[in-house]
C-alpha cells in the first residue's frame, strides 16, 4: 500500500471519530433539554442483560402503549406532520399500508395527566368486575383473579407515555416547558387504521390515526461504573420490557430509580442510578 | 505493471506453450531448434520476473492452489472478523467508557497498519485481504458500538465512510473483497439517501426496492470511468450493480404494493415485468457487444428467472405438475436454441 493511501485511511478513521466523539459532547455539554428521574418502570433492563455473549448493560424504554390515552394522535395532527390522510379517509383504499414512516418528534409525558387518566380507567375496570359479579356475567374466583392483575399492573407499568408529536422540537418545548416531566425525543411515526367504534351509537367505521412505532433511541447504554447494584438484582422479580406478566409467588416490583438526561440533540443518557426498595407504589384494593 | 496484467500474461504464455505443443505434434508449426530456444528463454524470463515481483500463477497447478487460498483466505477473513465481534461483545461490559472508546477507535488504525505491514512483505495480498477485511470489521465495530455507548440517532452516513474506508483499501492494494464490501456500504448509503428525498426515514429504504434500483444504476455508471491500474474492477462495478438492479426489479414485478408509484400493484408489476425482460435482453445483447462474459450470463440468468417466476404465475395451479415442468424444460430449450442463434450471428460479425 502506498503512504498516501494509508495517510488517507488513517485520516478517515481519526476525522469520523473526532467528529463523533465532538457530537456526543455537544449533545452532553450545556444545559440539558431535559432532566428527570424514572424508574425500572419505564426503564427495565434490557432481555441482553447477563447475556453471556454480551456483557454490555443497557435499560429499555417502555413507553406506554396504551391505545386509549393516544387519541390526541388523529388525523389533523396527521397533516401537521406531513402525512396525506385526505387521500385515504374516504374510500376502501390499501395504500394506506404503503405510506411510509416518517422521523419526527415525539413529547414523553411522565407520571402526568396521561398516567391519571390510564390510572383511573384501570382502577374503574376493577369496581366494574363486582358488577359482574353480582350480575352474575364473571365468576367470583375470575373477577378475583383479574382484580389482582390489573392491580399488580398499577405497580408496574409504565408511567411515560406518548402525549403529541411534532416536526419542531423546540417548539414543542415551548409547549411542553416542565424538562423534568417532559422528554422530547425523536421517533418515527406511521398512519394507521383503527376499525374500533368512537361512541355505542356509532357503526363500526374505519378512523385513520397515528402511531409512534419506535422510538429511535430506545436503549439507553449502562456505563461500566454506574452497574454496580444492578448485578445483584433477583432475576425472577425484576420488570420486563414490554409487558411484565403477574406472577402470584415472585411478583416484580421496582427496585431502582434512574436519573436520565437529554440533550441538546436530543440524545438521553443515563447520569444515575439508585437502588432501593422504596420506589414501589402501594395502591389500595 | 499491476498484478492482475502480469498474471494474464502468464496465462497467455501458457495457453501460447499448450498451443504451440499441439501445432507441433500436427506437423502444422515446427520452429527450428534456435527459434524454440529463443521464445523458450524468453519465456521463461518473463515469467521468472513475474513470479518474483507479483508471486502470479505460471503453472495449471499453481493456479488451482491460488484459488483454494483465496477461498481459505476469504472463510478465515469471515471468521476472525466475527471473532473480533463477538470478542469485543463479550467483555466490554467488563471495562470503562474511556478504555472502551480508546479501544474501538485504535483497533481498525492498528489492523490498518497491520494491512500496511503484511502487505509490503506479501505480493499475492492473501494475508493483506485477510487483514483488510478484519480492518473493515474494526471499523464497522467502532462506530456501530459508539452509537450504541452514547445512545446516539443513527444515521446513514455511516455507510457512507465505512464505503469509503473499504474502497481506500480496495483501490491501494487492489482488492477486490474490499470492492465489494465498499459497494454493499454505498448502496446502503445511495438507497437510503434516495429514500429521504420522498420524505421517508433513511431506516425505511428498504420498504422501497426503486431505491435500489437507482443506486444500483450509480454502480453501474461507476464501471463507466477510467480504471487504469485497476482494469478488473468496472466489471466488478457492473455486474454487481446490475445484480442490485434485477434484484429490486424482480421483487416489484411480484409485489407492485411496495413500490413508490401510484398506480394499482397490478399494473406496477406487469410494468416491472416489461421493464425486467427489456433491461435482462438489453444486458445480453450489450454483454455480446462489448464481450463481457460475466455481463452476459447475469442477464441470460435473470432473463430465465424473470421468464419461470412469470410462468409460475400463470401455470401452477392451473396446469398438472408434469405439464408445469415440461413447459419449462422446454422453454429452457427455446432459450438454448435462441443464444446458440445469437452466438452464431456474434461469431459471425467477428469473423
Amino acid at each position: 500500500m502506498n503512504r498516501r493511501a494509508l495517510y488517507i485511511a488513517l485520516g478517515l478513521l481519526i476525522v469520523v471519530n473526532v467528529v463523533v466523539l465532538l457530537g456526543v459532547a455537544r449533545n452532553r455539554g450545556g444545559e440539558a433539554d431535559a432532566l428527570l428521574t424514572l424508574t425500572e418502570r419505564e426503564l427495565p433492563l434490557s432481555w441482553s442483560f447477563r447475556h453471556k455473549e454480551n456483557t454490555g448493560v443497557s435499560f429499555h424504554l417502555n413507553v406506554n402503549s396504551d391505545g386509549e390515552v393516544q387519541q390526541w394522535f388523529d388525523e389533523g395532527k396527521l397533516a401537521e406532520l406531513g402525512f396525506n390522510p385526505g387521500q385515504y379517509s374516504d374510500s376502501d383504499h390499501r395504500g394506506i399500508y404503503r405510506a411510509l414512516p416518517i422521523k419526527a418528534y415525539v413529547v414523553l409525558e411522565y407520571d402526568g395527566d396521561a398516567w391519571q387518566r390510564y390510572r383511573h380507567r384501570q382502577l374503574q375496570e376493577i369496581e366494574d368486575l363486582a358488577v359482574k359479579v353480582g350480575q352474575g356475567t364473571l365468576e367470583a374466583e375470575e373477577a378475583k383473579q383479574q382484580k389482582e392483575e390489573s392491580l399488580f399492573q398499577l405497580t408496574v407499568a409504565s408511567r411515560l407515555f406518548s402525549v403529541d408529536v411534532g416536526q419542531d422540537a423546540e417548539a414543542l418545548r415551548l409547549r411542553y416547558a416542565d424538562r423534568s416531566r417532559y422528554i422530547i425525543l425523536p421517533a418515527l411515526l406511521r398512519m394507521d387504521f383503527d376499525w374500533r367504534q368512537e361512541s355505542e351509537k356509532e357503526e363500526k367505521k374505519r378512523h385513520l390515526y397515528g402511531r409512534v412505532q419506535e422510538v429511535l433511541v430506545d436503549e439507553l447504554h449502562v456505563p461500566r461504573k454506574l452497574h454496580g447494584g444492578l448485578e445483584t438484582l433477583p432475576e425472577i422479580s425484576r420488570i420486563q420490557p414490554g409487558y411484565t406478566w403477574f406472577n402470584r409467588e415472585n411478583p416484580a416490583r421496582v427496585h431502582y430509580q434512574v436519573q436520565v438526561a437529554v440533550g441538546r440533540r436530543y440524545e438521553p443518557w443515563v447520569k444515575g442510578i439508585e437502588i432501593g426498595d422504596e420506589y414501589n407504589p402501594v395502591i389500595e384494593p | 505493471m499491476p498484478n492482475d496484467q502480469a498474471q494474464r500474461r502468464a496465462d497467455r504464455i501458457r495457453a501460447f506453450r499448450e498451443e504451440l505443443e499441439v501445432l507441433q505434434n500436427e506437423n502444422v508449426l515446427v520452429l527450428d531448434e534456435q527459434q524454440a530456444v529463443r521464445v523458450e528463454g524468453y519465456h521463461e524470463t518473463l515469467l521468472e520476473r513475474f513470479a518474483s515481483l507479483y508471486d502470479v500463477d505460471v503453472s495449471g497447478a499453481d493456479k488451482q492452489l491460488s484459488w483454494g487460498m483465496r477461498i481459505v483466505s476469504f472463510l478465515g477473513a469471515l471468521a476472525l472478523s466475527a471473532a473480533v465481534f463477538f470478542f469485543f461483545y463479550r467483555f466490554w461490559g467488563f471495562l470503562g467508557t474511556g478504555v472502551q472508546v480508546g479501544i474501538l477507535a485504535a483497533s481498525p488504525m492498528v489492523a490498518l497498519l497491520g494491512v500496511e505491514f503484511v502487505a509490503r512483505r506479501e505480493k499475492t495480498l492473501y494475508f493483506a485481504s485477510l487483514l483488510s477485511l478484519i480492518a473493515f470489521t474494526c471499523f464497522i465495530l467502532n462506530l456501530f458500538v459508539l452509537g450504541t455507548i452514547f445512545n446516539i440517532t443513527p444515521s446513514q452516513n455511516a455507510f457512507l465512510v465505512w464505503g469509503a474506508f473499504a474502497l481506500i483499501l480496495a483501490y491501494a492494494l487492489g482488492l477486490r473483497l474490499m470492492l465489494v464490501a465498499g459497494m454493499t456500504c454505498l448502496m446502503g448509503y445511495l438507497a437510503a439517501t434516495v429514500g429521504t428525498w420522498s420524505g421517508c426515514y433513511w431506516l425505511s429504504f428498504g420498504e422501497r426496492p426503486e431505491n435500489f434500483i437507482v443506486a444500483g444504476a450509480l454502480l453501474v455508471a461507476a464501471g463507466a470511468l477510467p480504471h487504469r491500474r485497476r482494469g478488473t474492477f468496472p466489471n466488478l462495478y457492473r455486474g454487481y450493480g446490475l445484480l442490485v438492479v434485477f434484484i429490486a426489479i424482480l421483487i416489484l414485478s411480484n409485489w407492485g404494493a411496495i413500490s413508490y408509484l401510484p398506480w394499482s400493484p397490478g399494473t406496477i408489476e406487469a410494468g416491472y415485468q416489461v421493464l425486467g425482460f427489456l433491461l435482462a435482453g438489453g444486458v445480453i445483447a450489450l454483454g455480446i457487444r462489448r464481450r463481457w462474459t460475466g455481463i452476459t450470463n447475469l442477464g441470460s440468468t435473470f432473463f430465465a428467472l424473470y421468464l419461470y417466476t412469470k410462468i409460475f404465475d400463470w401455470w401452477w395451479d392451473w396446469m398438472p405438475k408434469y405439464l408445469f415442468f415440461l413447459v419449462l424444460g422446454l422453454t429452457a430449450i427455446l432459450i438454448l436454441l435462441v443464444l446458440k442463434r445469437v452466438r452464431a450471428v456474434a461469431r459471425g460479425g467477428i469473423s
